[in-house]
């Protein structure tokens, strides 16, 4: 009975903190609906795969494997279940009124996220594997900004992020092959607000410029892993593009209270943002019972992204990229209250250049993690830190990843 | 081993390529239906006896006894094979919204941004064939087109007519500005077969319509921040914009009251005259044309302003100047009771310099005038105007563009350009929306 309610309490508990929480790494892209870190945002990789490079689509510690290859479903235990947290902090130099002709700064302001990834489950029964998992992949806050003086005050807050609901399916097929189908939908909102007060003792005049926008989308990834024997397996992973439509409502305000004035333009449209097809590999070689490799690649077809908003079209000259990435782990056996424990160590670099072309920027990063697997628990923690090169602003960006798995069934 | 290894490897290949296929084939053909599908009109009867309600189409609506479906290509070639007869709408109705939807519900309101801008100039060239013509008269920074709508019995042909320029928007906050000069374009247009004074001024000139002279700097006012004012140059300080209404070349940078040295300045003037892409648009738009009277409008304090800006000493023609812009001020009053005051730039609001109407004026003598349109002050709306106020701020200017077009026709130029008195000292102008310096940023 215990261990029917067990995942089941964890999916909930998962489901019901996932927030908007960063799960990206770097920071310095700046149109409003840039995911804060990066753009090239593809499943919810858990902390085991953060430590070793962002590598994701050959191997598997969590149904969070299902976002990027649902394939990998199938190396998972028959039954278990994960929740994933990050604390991200970055710096960026240029969104919004920010180094853009309205506030400047003395030096690249910081931001830092943290809650809840996201969560999930993952059963395998025979040749057949399922997941469900909730996760906040993309999050679209900024520094807010308070500036002024005497009689004068600005402030600017963007807060914001994109939610995965997704359902994965995996079946063994002959050959060492195995296949996997996923599918999620992604719900989310981008909120921003500028307001600008200037007082002289007469009469205040406020100016406010609210806005608030809805996304929600179906999108479709698949995903094939080959077991090459002698611990190899490759992995191919892709997304189709989808769409996130929404509704836009705007609102620009002028008040001057003391005469009476209060002139309102309000708006209201659908906007849609045409998210890029995603093209991964990846290999992984369990080289013995203790040292495993895995490197991907991940294409973005950046070049096709395009932006409606507010019945617009917003120009968007992207680049396609490929970002990369690798990593090596140890597991050292460490007996623990005289029950056999493994501390895993992990060490990876990644690559990750951004579509922007306005700013050919790009960001090495290096990874490492730790934990500890004590029977059916394991807890694992990685970081990532990168510097940025390409803007000439060196914008660092760091982020620490905390997730804790229960097997309930091996 | 060596064969199931092959086997293996073969049947991953079949697999992935299966597995691609299959992928990319359902996303084209998802993007095909979402990409292709059409609007279609079927007559009511048609639809009922081919029972075409019962297999599944989008219905639209019903209108004029058809009923309009959203079909995919591959339903449009079922309608065909059902022999159901069916017309095509999606360009009209495509056309028909492009009309309902520019310059209105964006993020600016019944106000217009570039796109819509350019989108509803080009419909005018489209719907007047002959009487308008759309010119590319300069790019911006940021790659924006600077569009002239160009109004004449044969627009299309330069026919060396007297000229007018009416022209908006290089402030970019001042979006009213944008509006007076573009309805003036498609009251000229919609009138021409009705007015034969429309007419008249059409035939026997050009009028020259640049709403926007400053269209990156419209789309951040709109997109970002919705007081700024200058373009959108990326200066070597780290600010951004030059005042394009600063950059023209007459007394360019003159002193530093009349504009500023400092890039962060909301009233910087740039590197050198005409450095500016906008500038220089509406200085080779000028060239080789024989343009007789301008307005370049702006907002806001309701004020009509001629030469010189740079100087309190008065231009050689400041009687005359004084006269239109009182005939000027007279006719606006003359429509809902606005007062517009009327002066010499210097004197009446304050000293500018490299500004467009100083430098259109002192170009060949052409009456030149800015109009700051309302509202009066920053209690009734600063840069803002109430959507519902833009057509009745158009139809009051409206009476003085006329009388300025016609001023234009019957007034050439003096041959020799007016003479440049000499530079003196003013006050300098105060201006609101100052760029702030901070070391830190709050984070949530």
């Amino acid at each position: 009975m215990k261990r029917t309610l067990m995942p089941i309490a964890v999916l909930a508990g998962a489901l019901l903190l996932a927030g908007p929480a960063s799960a990206q790494l770097v920071l310095g892209q700046y149109e409003d609906e840039a995911p804060l870190g990066t753009w090239n945002v593809f499943g919810a990789p858990s902390a085991q795969a953060v430590g070793m490079g962002g590598a994701q689509f050959a191997r598997a510690s969590d149904a969070a494997a299902s976002l990027a290859n649902p394939a990998l479903l199938l190396t998972l235990p028959q039954l278990s279940a994960f929740v994933s947290g990050s604390y991200a902090i970055a710096s960026l130099f240029r969104f919004s009124l920010v180094n853009t002709g309205v506030v400047q700064s003395t030096g690249n302001p910081t931001a830092a996220v943290y809650g809840i990834d996201g969560g999930g489950l993952a059963v395998r029964r025979g040749d057949w594997a399922f997941a469900v998992v909730a996760a906040a992949p993309e999050s679209y806050g900024r520094p807010s900004i308070a500036v002024g003086s005497a009689g004068y005050e600005l402030s600017f807050e963007q807060t914001g992020g994109l939610r995965l609901w997704h359902a994965g399916v995996a079946r063994r097929l002959p050959a060492g092959l195995s296949l996997g189908l996923g599918v999620s939908y992604a719900a989310g909102r981008l909120d921003r607000t500028t307001v600008e007060r200037a007082a002289d003792g007469v009469r205040t005049v406020t100016i406010t410029d609210d806005r608030h926008e809805t996304y929600r989308g179906l999108a479709f990834n698949g995903g094939l892993t080959w077991s090459a024997g002698k611990g190899l397996t490759a992995g191919l992973a892709l997304r189709a593009p989808f769409t996130k439509k929404g509704t836009g409502r705007s609102l620009l305000r002028y008040q001057v209270p003391e005469a009476g004035t209060d002139i309102r333009i309000d708006a209201e449209a659908g906007n849609a943002y045409r998210q890029p097809w995603i093209v991964g590999a990846g290999l992984s070689w369990k080289l013995s019972g203790a040292w495993v490799l895995a490197a991907d690649a991940a294409w973005f077809g950046w070049s096709r992204y395009s932006v409606a908003y507010f019945g617009e079209p917003l120009a968007r000259t992207f680049r396609d990229i490929v970002r990369t990435g690798a990593g090596v782990e140890y597991l050292a056996p460490a007996p623990m209250f005289g029950r056999s424990a493994r501390i895993p160590f992990r060490l990876g670099f990644s690559f990750d250049p951004q579509p922007v072309t306005s700013v050919r920027s790009s960001y090495p990063a290096l990874t490492f993690g730790t934990g500890l697997a004590l029977r059916a628990l394991a807890v694992d923690i990685s970081g990532a830190f990168g510097r940025e090169r390409g803007s000439g602003r060196s914008l660092k960006s760091g982020r620490i990843v905390l997730t804790v798995r229960y097997i309930f069934q091996e | 081993m060596r064969d199931a290894a092959w086997r293996s490897m073969r049947a991953a290949a079949l697999v992935a390529v299966v597995a691609c296929a299959c992928a990319a084939g359902v996303w084209t053909v998802l993007e095909a239906a979402e990409e292709a599908n059409e609007i279609v009109s079927v007559a009511k009867r048609d639809f009922a006896a081919a029972g075409l309600g019962r297999r599944g189409l989008d219905a639209l609506m019903e209108k004029d006894g058809r009923v309009h479906l959203v079909v995919s290509p591959g339903e449009m070639a079922a309608l065909a094979a059902l022999r159901v007869p069916y017309a095509v709408e999606t360009p009209r109705l495509v056309q028909a919204a492009s009309r309902a939807l520019s310059a209105g519900g964006g993020l600016n309101g019944a106000y217009h941004s570039s796109f819509e801008l350019a989108t509803d100039l080009r419909i005018l060239e489209r719907d007047h064939p002959g009487l308008a013509s759309v010119r590319e008269i300069g790019e911006t920074l940021e790659k924006r087109k600077i569009l002239a709508l160009k109004i004449s019995d044969n627009a299309a042909a330069d026919e060396g007519e007297p000229a007018v320029l009416f022209v908006g928007g290089h402030h970019a906050r001042e979006w009213i500005s944008v509006e007076v000069p573009y309805l003036f374009g498609k009251y000229l247009l919609e009138q021409y077969g009705r007015s034969q004074e429309v007419r008249d001024l059409v035939d026997a000139s050009e009028i020259w319509i640049v709403p926007s002279a400053n269209p990156d700097g419209l789309e951040y006012s709109i997109h970002v921040y919705r007081y700024w004012r200058k373009n959108r140059r990326a200066n070597v300080d780290g600010t951004f914009g030059v005042d394009i209404n600063r950059n023209y070349g007459l007394a360019w940078g003159l002193d530093d009251l009349g504009s500023s040295g400092r890039p962060g300045s909301d009233v910087y003037r740039g590197t050198a005259p005409f450095s500016e892409p906008e500038t220089a648009a509406i200085r080779d738009l000028f060239a080789g044309r024989d343009f007789r009277a301008m307005i370049s409008f702006h907002s806001f304090a309701q004020v009509i302003l001629y030469p010189w800006g740079y100087t309190t000493a008065p231009a050689a023609a400041a009687a005359r100047l004084d006269t239109i812009a009182a005939d000027m001020s007279g006719l606006i009053a003359e429509v809902r009771g606005s007062v517009y005051t009327y002066g010499q730039a210097s004197r009446h609001l304050y000293v500018t310099n490299g500004d467009t109407v100083d430098w259109a004026y002192g170009l060949a003598g052409a009456p030149s005038f800015t109009i700051e349109l309302p509202p009066v002050d920053i209690d009734h709306g600063g840069f803002f105007n109430d959507e519902a106020a833009i057509g009745a701020i158009f139809e009051e200017n409206l009476p003085a563009m006329l009388y300025l077009t016609r001023y234009a026709l019957d007034h050439p130029l003096p041959v020799r350009p007016p003479i440049r008195p000499p530079r003196d000292r003013a006050r300098s102008s105060a201006q609101w929306g100052r760029t702030s310096a901070i070391s830190t940023l709050s984070i949530r």
